[in-house]
């Protein structure tokens, strides 16, 4: 066993950290320190993209020959781990991290064509069209339908929890296509721009005041048949394929250490009881220890992953579970524990100074914006893409209970 | 031993169970919440037609003479409402620091009858929520100084500031809330009700109390307020619980009621035993308070503290369960378990986080 990196492997952090420097301008990073959502908000998110694209990396995971940057496990790794400890916005996952990977495995040949060099540009904006108002955990429960007409489906329904439906154009959508038999086998999957007449986007406001989520109503919609990924009735097979993405996909690290890294901060600006620094109190230092401790273990779970798949190995569905489970609770126990040091500022609502387009000074430091409203926010990491409940069920499962 | 509440206190709590319930109804608050944050004509009607801001206050003051244990049942009630007026604040806290000051009459009998709205000044960022480390100065009649997180502050009438005077003594001053030199930043708390931070730049006040006069009434009153704030958190908690068990009864997934599934029932198992011990803490505060435990003298502190990090840490357990045994819908704006949620966020740490009070607790046994 041995972890030191390969000459290679430093060559590239160095060419990953200077790019950072380069392009992750002041303003850009201004703009990613007042975002709280689990996204950055869609123009950030574009601008962001669209900087990456230019540079051939926007598509960490997806091989060269679909305009992937082609990198080893252990470049994703880095490349992941340099961008959250840099702090650049979270681009929404669902077209390059979930709905790509789902084409390039079960699209057809006309459908990679025209979607993947979309995807990478930025020109389509998805999001994701499983939950509905009544399946969440149990998604194959789902009851939107589509009917085949002719070259078209018509869907009737609708979605929930739609992630930045009011920001994008094209959503992906599980569908009931066979009502009969096993809930699970008359599932299909299918692509719809969000124009389409019959298709109403209706925002969802966020207990912190954010509006990032929807509900998409579905009224005759007619969709192209063309747009159908892989069989009918193939759509949970592919569910389950990109659900392995959703939980597992990349490397939390990165992410996870800044938090920590911004919560050591904040505990060093902000006074204690006793007016001497909060990190002078040991007894909020070791709060803060445990943490850090578990954020190893995190890490290295995903290193030992990352080197199993560098190995061959495919994603094992435990391990994705595993690791979904513990940074979803590891984002929420960093963003209480950061809160609770700044103070009375955390009780402060700040959404009037969050966002690109705040102009609102934040009530106490620049380091008291977020916390808050990420706590509020973490509440829905340990909700979406299968709750805690879900993961364990899922965990439980592959020790053969 | 006798832990039944009188009938007063009984009728006391039905009474109010009615009203608030009506008054809080969730549109009309949410209305509410998004106009003003608080609401004069409930404010007016929670002193007058309730009387409740009489209750702990002395007969010879025009009070009720009631002791904690009416705070509590009244304190149970605001939390099970979700309230948004400034009760805890700017009646139990105010009035405690209030109580045994003379020459305060008129500003008493305001506060009483909800004619004047006190808002108590006591913390500042550099001191988290240690009241006795105060940087406010107090010299030639005038206050220098900035207090944060002043819940009301955007409409009381007056404001009970700590500062220090020449001989670094501390003291409790009343300032008019239109005085010179008086400035607010206004802003909403998490849970949406209006507070402020105020800066005071020769701000002209009155002296209420000096030196240890001043330092036994913050803690008292202070003790008081953490009491009623257990209280507060029983009657929040209580809710939260009610909500999931109907809400997991009703939500069917994978054929049947999420209720049937057994981790969900122990965490909601796990949820009413977190609320009975606190139900347990809430009383022993109160009981303390009232000087009714049996115990000793330093009794009322510890036993206010420790129910104090206990609550709190109840409150994080119980109302991140509720919003997680609700899925996507407890994360929205749009259901009461969400704003539940952030009340019990702001109860968590406003007057001292679980882990401060631990500490008092830590120091008094040193």
């Amino acid at each position: 066993m041995d972890m030191t990196p390969t000459a290679d492997d430093l060559a590239f952090e160095s060419e990953v950290r200077a790019f950072l420097a380069e392009k992750f301008t002041p303003d850009l990073r201004e703009g990613a320190a007042r975002q709280a959502g689990v996204f950055a908000e869609g123009e950030l998110a574009r601008t962001w993209h669209r900087i990456l694209h230019e540079k051939g990396w926007i598509a960490p995971t997806w091989p060269r020959e679909h305009g992937g940057p082609g990198w080893t496990p252990m470049q994703r790794y880095i490349y992941e781990r340099e961008c959250g400890l840099a702090g650049t916005p979270s681009l929404p996952a669902m077209g390059i991290a979930l709905c790509g990977p789902v084409i390039m495995a079960f699209g057809s040949e006309a459908q990679k064509a025209f979607f993947l060099p979309k995807m990478l540009s930025g020109e389509h904006y998805w999001c994701q069209g499983f939950s509905e108002p009544g399946s969440g955990s149990d998604l194959a429960s789902l009851r939107t339908r589509a009917v085949r007409d002719g070259d078209h489906y018509v869907v009737n329904g609708s979605k929930i929890w739609t992630t930045h439906a009011h920001e994008a154009n094209w959503i992906f959508l599980l569908v009931r296509t066979r009502a009969e038999g096993p809930k699970q086998a008359g599932i299909s999957f299918l692509l719809a721009p969000l124009d389409l007449p019959g298709i109403t986007v209706t925002p969802i406001l966020s207990m912190s005041g954010e509006h990032e989520v929807n509900q998409v109503f579905l009224d005759n919609v007619r969709v192209p048949a063309e747009y159908l990924v892989g069989e009918e009735n193939q759509g949970w097979e592919i569910a389950k394929y990109l659900l392995t993405f959703e939980r597992g996909g990349g490397s939390s690290a990165g992410r996870l250490n800044a938090q920590l890294a911004r919560l050591k901060q904040v505990a060093k600006e902000q006074p204690g009881e006793d007016g001497a620094p909060l990190w002078d109190d040991p007894r909020f230092r070791e709060r803060v220890m445990r943490l850090e401790t578990e954020v190893m273990a995190i890490d290295w779970t995903e290193r030992r992953q990352i080197a199993s798949l560098a190995a061959g190995a495919v994603t094992n569905g435990a391990t994705a579970s595993i690791l979904k489970l513990s940074v979803s609770e590891m984002l929420q126990k960093l963003a209480q524990l950061t809160s609770e040091a700044l103070g009375s500022d955390a009780l402060a609502d700040q959404r009037h100074a969050l966002g690109l387009h705040a102009n609102e000074a934040p009530i106490g430091g620049a380091y008291a914006l977020t916390p808050t409203a990420r706590y509020l926010n973490t509440r829905a990491a340990t909700i979406f893409g299968g709750s805690s409940e879900i993961q364990r069920g899922i965990i439980a499962k592959s020790l053969g209970l | 031993m006798d832990f039944q509440l009188s009938e007063e206190q009984v009728l006391l709590r039905e009474a109010l169970a009615g009203t608030l319930a009506r008054l809080y109804a969730f549109d009309d608050r949410k209305a509410a919440l998004e106009a003003e944050g608080w609401r004069r004509d409930v404010w007016t009607m929670l002193a007058g037609e309730l009387g409740l801001f009489a209750a702990a206050e002395r007969e010879e003051h025009g009070g009720l003479g009631g002791g904690a244990v009416d705070v509590m049942v009244i304190a149970e009630e605001m939390g099970r409402a979700n309230a948004l007026e400034p009760w805890l604040e700017c009646v139990v806290l105010a009035g405690g620091l209030l109580r045994d000051v003379v020459d305060v009459d008129e500003v008493r009998a305001g506060m009483i009858d909800g004619s004047l709205i006190v808002a108590p000044a006591l913390f500042e960022r550099a001191a988290r929520s240690n009241p006795h480390r105060i940087a406010c100065r107090f010299h030639d009649g005038a206050l220098n100084g900035e207090k944060t997180a002043v819940v009301a502050a955007p409409f009381a009438s007056h404001l009970i500031v700590s500062a220090r005077d020449g001989a670094s003594e501390a003291g409790l001053y009343l300032v008019e809330a239109t005085a010179n030199g008086l400035e607010r930043r206004d802003y909403r708390l998490v849970d949406g009700r209006p507070a402020a931070d105020v800066t005071f730049t020769d701000t002209p006040a009155k002296a209420l109390q000096i030196g240890a006069g001043a330092r036994t009434a913050i803690d008292r009153a202070l003790d008081a307020a953490l009491a009623a704030q257990c209280a507060e958190a029983i009657g929040v908690m209580t809710v939260l619980l009610d909500r999931t068990v109907a809400y997991t009864k009703q939500r069917e997934q994978f054929g049947r009621p999420i209720a049937t599934f057994q981790v969900l029932q122990h965490r909601m198992a796990d949820t009413a035993v977190a609320i009975e011990r606190s139900r347990s803490m809430a009383v022993m505060a109160a009981l303390a308070i009232d000087g009714a435990t049996g115990g000793n003298g330093q009794d009322r502190t510890r036993s206010v503290a420790a129910a104090k990090a206990y609550v709190a840490d109840a409150l994080r357990l119980v109302a991140e369960g509720a919003v997680q045994l609700h899925g996507g819908i407890g994360t929205t704006d749009e259901i009461d378990v969400s704003h539940y949620f952030k009340r019990a966020f702001v109860l968590q740490q406003q007057f001292g986080t679980a882990q401060y009070h631990l500490a008092r607790m830590a120091d008094l046994d040193a």
